[in-house]
């Protein structure tokens, strides 16, 4: 355990990791040792300038991405299920949120913020909450919010299909999406007036690029956003910062690439000007 | 690269390595413990550094050497934290239950509340209604400190009151620890005893629970060192429930940990928080 804390310290936030890149088959049999784990809290694995060389890289014997049963069920018997840096989301969502008012939460699973949210304070009157999701994901979500009466959670396949909303939230799906940022604003009706997505990787001093995340249940290309880059797509579209928070408890470690390495991710609450 | 470099020797993993390497090489340990002591003693400005394991708050303290000033209640240690803007990760969840318990004539105690750094760095945020009261409960050298500050013009805020009585704290809605309990030599129920009518809610945050047995180590703050106890979790619930309490919920601050070296055992990962009600 300790040995193996150790080596990946190393490879991923030291000089030696690049040195060892340099090894015939070492980036390989690593590679191939992260694509068969199972039940991993996430691995990573390799630098990708586009989705689709990412996307190579995965053998096509293992399931790629969340749109498969065993995603779609990760989640399904503890789905109150939060991190902790869910209450920074929950935070701006109860200053927020106002009787009546339309969600959006984009990529949200089987509702995990629904029901961590509801179970702590009571939705205002009237609110709907539209989880998008991939259609895997969103029939299982159906069934358990039909199972639990939750008459206000909502389910979508396609961001495009969802209702103009007043707050648009995102935990932890950005960087699994395609055309993520930039491309997702321009998929919706209207923009909504408030925007806060948690859990996002954003790297510092290189360009955004993509790698593979083996998440157990999923293996997935995973998007690394450069901040710069992040921030200025949202601040085309009129969105100003009002809060950033870390999230202390989830990092991107990469083996043989440490400057492609980070060490924690970033939570925002953005508001349209 | 110097922070980077930091932050990896800093990290979790790294110091779990070092000791793992330590306890295959005794010299190498002799060697870090009488760097690290001398370092610990040396300290001059804010830190977070800590030192030794000690089976009661008495033996910690006599642990300490004899020329340093030792807990907060000294002028000098009083006020050097200053005033905090930045929020925190584990001020997040804080800040979520107050707003849900917060009406408009709360009254907040906030036990070991310092010079009103939570009060100052929520305010902001939490749109405080005119006839809540924030109620500071601290040392009295940290209680002078915060009402130093708080006749400043700038800093006039109608809210906040100090005070070094605990039955001040005396029916009020929201009793909040955030990061104080484990500085104090007397338990948590022992305070609340003494309050004739006990405040409704309980919202303890930077809790350090551990699952072995309690203990007392040293933290060096810089310019003081203090005795910081650690609870063993079992007996924390089963003294916040003799005093008729329930947990409403729990959670985790990851951004808080208590690395004691040479003491793998006894290091925290991450702290935890709860909101608790009166039955």
């Amino acid at each position: 355990m300790i040995l193996k804390t150790l080596t990946k310290i190393l490879l991923c936030r030291t000089r030696i990791g690049t040195a060892f890149r340099k090894v015939p088959g070492a980036e390989r049999v690593c590679e191939r040792y992260t694509l068969t784990r199972k039940h991993q809290e996430g691995l990573f694995t390799g630098v990708f300038s586009t989705y689709e060389l990412a996307q190579e890289h995965i053998p096509p014997i293992y399931r790629v991405g969340w749109n498969n049963e065993d995603s779609s069920r990760l989640w399904l018997h503890q789905c109150d299920m939060i991190q902790p840096t869910a209450y920074s989301t929950f935070f701006w969502i109860q200053e927020i949120l106002r009787d009546n008012d339309i969600l959006v939460d984009y990529g949200g699973s089987i509702g995990l913020s629904y029901y961590g949210y509801s179970e702590r304070t009571a939705l205002p009157r009237g609110v709907t909450w539209n989880v998008v999701e991939v259609p895997a994901v969103a029939e299982t979500g159906r069934a358990l919010a039909t199972k639990n009466h939750a008459g206000g959670l909502k389910f979508f396949d396609d961001l495009r299909k969802a209702p103009p909303a007043s707050l648009l939230v995102s935990a932890g799906a950005l960087q699994y999406i395609r055309d993520g940022v930039p491309g997702f604003l321009e998929k919706l009706s209207s923009l909504p007036r408030h925007i806060i997505m948690n859990k996002v990787p954003l790297i510092d001093h290189v360009a955004s690029f993509w790698t593979i995340q083996n998440f157990g249940a999923s293996i997935s290309p995973y998007r690394i956003y450069n901040r710069k880059e992040f921030f200025n797509y949202f601040e085309k579209f009129g969105y100003h910062v009002v809060d950033t928070w870390e999230v202390p408890d989830l990092s991107c470690d990469i083996p043989f690439h440490p400057r492609h390495t980070i060490p924690r991710m970033t939570g925002l609450y953005l508001r349209h000007v | 690269m110097e922070h980077l470099a930091k932050s990896i020797l800093l990290s979790p993993q790294c110091k779990a390595g070092m000791d793992w390497l330590e306890s295959h090489l005794p010299l190498l340990q002799k060697w870090h413990r009488f760097e690290y002591d001398q370092h610990f003693d040396r300290v001059a400005k804010w830190e977070r550094l800590f030192s030794g394991v000690y089976p009661t708050f008495e033996a910690a303290r006599q642990a300490v050497p004899p020329a340093k000033t030792i807990g907060f209640d000294h002028p000098q240690t009083a006020a050097f934290l200053g005033l905090r803007t930045k929020l925190l990760p584990s001020d997040y969840p804080v800040m979520f239950w107050l707003r849900e318990l917060i009406g408009p004539t709360t009254r907040i105690f906030d036990f070991g509340g310092y010079t009103g750094i939570s009060y100052r760095a929520y305010a902001p945020y939490l749109h405080f209604p005119d006839a809540m009261e924030w109620i500071v409960y601290d040392l009295p050298a940290v209680v002078a400190a915060g009402e130093q500050h708080q006749r400043e013009p700038s800093t006039a805020e109608r809210h906040l009151k100090f005070t070094s009585r605990i039955e001040d704290g005396n029916g009020s809605d929201v009793f909040l620890a955030a990061g104080s309990l484990h500085y104090c030599k007397e338990n948590l129920s022992e305070f609340i005893h003494r309050l004739s009518v006990r405040p409704r809610y309980l919202l303890l945050s930077k809790l350090p629970l551990c699952a072995g047995p309690s203990f007392v180590t040293l933290q060096n703050m810089g310019l003081a060192i203090a005795p910081y106890r650690r609870f063993n979790v079992d007996e924390f619930h089963r003294e916040i429930e003799a005093l008729g309490y329930h947990v409403l919920d729990q959670w985790s601050n990851p951004d808080v940990a208590c690395y004691i070296p040479f003491h793998p055992d006894h290091s925290v990962r991450e702290f935890t928080g709860m909101l608790l009600s009166l039955h």
